[in-house]
């Protein structure tokens, strides 16, 4: 009896997108050692790289740290200005917008590592986010400070 | 002739894959095909092998066929569903496992399937229904005693989830889920020389699994001194919800703000930047410490590879 091998086809190359991929860890790194900005910017990026079945949330999550932070920077800028809050004060209740920009990259670092975890467990190849990191730190960190010092974008994206 | 011959195929591939051998399964299931494209369940099981060796392509195809061979067996969309699970793709991974749930009404494994989903997607409340249905269903099938076992270890219940994953063990000995969570379990409690010995016995059982490997990695880092006291702080911080998480090491960081900034005002500049500096070090420590765990744990999953023909 003669028998024809069914075929399988071979598996496609993954995209240049895919490709991108890296641990959450490293936009984590971002978000703490280069600046929020560049924290979210890498979440969004690696939500679409990893195909991320929660990329909605991400990027909604992304848009609650913004609109969070601004909200409570001016409320308490408010505050300030009415003399609820002293100088004295204020600084530890703008740990507060730092506070809400921090859970929600955590939030997002939660979100994404459970996805990375599949990613890599069916043979998804990760790139290390590594050297992007040092290339932020040393080449992007200081002119986007600069350029966003003193506003209220710096206290929401830095 | 040919049909008795595909059947016989079929069945063996099945008992095949039951004991693990899925590039055999693989090849006797291809046999199959050769003999006859047209056979549904064929199809549906070599997705789910493909699945297992990362062939997420070639899978979602042969679920596509098993699908439309046969789109009433609820076999074929559970393969279709294990198969968007891999891909990342949970609405359809769950659209799949409730109809294979509402064509299969009494089976326990169209509902450990949604229970598993659920549990990978992170929807621990929404999970545990459908474990214990599988569980009420079959209740001495060990794959559904170990799913439960593995949802109570990530709801950060050690000590149910070890008595779970034992009964699941003295069912079959060798259910490698109910193998990695006794594990895991065991490791969380504290006791590392007997999480060792159940690492062990794991990667004896199936020395290709990633899930394995990575307890016995974590045993090694829990045992290492200078990676244990993150392995204790990240077991901590990981056994909860991820709210608690993310209120916890948000809150640690507040705590030490608040305690620096505090300290200066109070005229204690040096304590307040000792604050900082232990904070710091304490950072860059839980940054480092994942790094070689994943280092580790890629080592060992390069020392692994199983002969094609296993």
């Amino acid at each position: 009896m003669s028998t024809q091998r069914y075929q399988l086809p071979d598996e496609p190359r993954p995209g240049a997108l895919t490709q991108a991929a890296v641990d959450p860890m490293w936009p984590m790194f971002a978000f703490i050692l280069v600046g929020a900005w560049m924290g979210y910017l890498w979440f969004a990026l690696n939500a679409f790289a990893l195909g991320s079945p929660t990329k909605q949330r991400e990027l909604g999550l992304i848009g609650v740290a913004l609109a969070g932070s601004a909200l409570a920077f001016f409320g308490l800028a408010g505050a300030y200005e009415s003399g609820w809050l002293d100088p004295g004060s204020l600084k530890y209740a703008l740990l507060g917008v730092i506070a809400i920009k921090l859970a929600c990259a955590y939030g997002l670092h939660v979100m994404q590592s459970r996805v990375f975890e599949l990613f890599t467990y069916f043979g998804g190849q990760a790139k290390n986010g590594a050297v992007v990191l040092v290339l932020g730190f040393v080449m992007l960190k200081a002119p986007v400070a600069k350029m966003l010092s003193g506003g209220v974008l710096g206290v929401l994206l830095q | 002739m040919t049909a008795a011959r595909v059947t016989y195929l079929v069945e063996q591939a099945q008992q095949q894959m039951g004991r693990g051998q899925v590039d055999m399964a693989i090849a006797t299931l291809t046999e199959a095909l050769g003999l006859d494209p047209n056979v549904a369940r064929a199809h549906a099981l070599l997705a789910v092998c493909l699945r297992d060796r990362n062939r997420l392509t070639a899978a979602a195809l042969e679920a596509g066929a098993a699908l439309a061979g046969a789109p009433q067996d609820p076999f074929s969309h559970y393969a279709a569903g294990a198969v968007h699970e891999a891909r990342r793709e949970w609405r359809q991974a769950e659209q799949h496992y409730q109809t294979a749930i509402e064509l299969a009404p009494e089976a326990d494994w169209t509902r450990r399937g949604l229970g598993r989903l659920y549990l990978v997607w992170g929807r621990l409340r929404d999970a545990k229904p459908w474990l214990d249905a599988a569980c009420e269903a079959d209740p001495e099938d060990a794959a559904n005693l170990a799913t439960l076992a593995h949802w109570h270890l990530e709801s950060g219940d050690a000590a149910r989830a070890e008595a779970i994953a034992r009964e699941a063990l003295r069912i079959d000995p060798h259910e490698s889920e109910a193998l990695v969570v006794l594990g895991y379990a065991v490791l969380r409690q504290g006791r590392v020389d007997e999480a060792l010995e159940h690492a062990a016995w794991a990667v004896q059982n199936d020395p290709s699994d990633r899930a394995t490997l990575s307890l016995l990695v974590a045993v090694k880092m829990r045992k290492n001194p200078l990676t244990g006291l993150w392995f204790r702080f990240a077991t901590f911080i990981g056994s909860g919800s991820s709210t608690r998480m993310v209120l916890l090491l948000v809150g640690m960081y507040l705590a030490v703000r608040v305690a620096s900034m505090a300290l200066g005002d109070f005229g204690q500049p040096g304590a307040a930047n000792a604050v900082n500096f232990i904070w710091l070090g304490f950072c860059v420590y839980t940054w480092f410490a994942p790094m070689l765990f994943q280092r580790a744990l890629r080592k060992e999953l390069e020392q692994v590879r199983l002969r094609p023909d296993y």
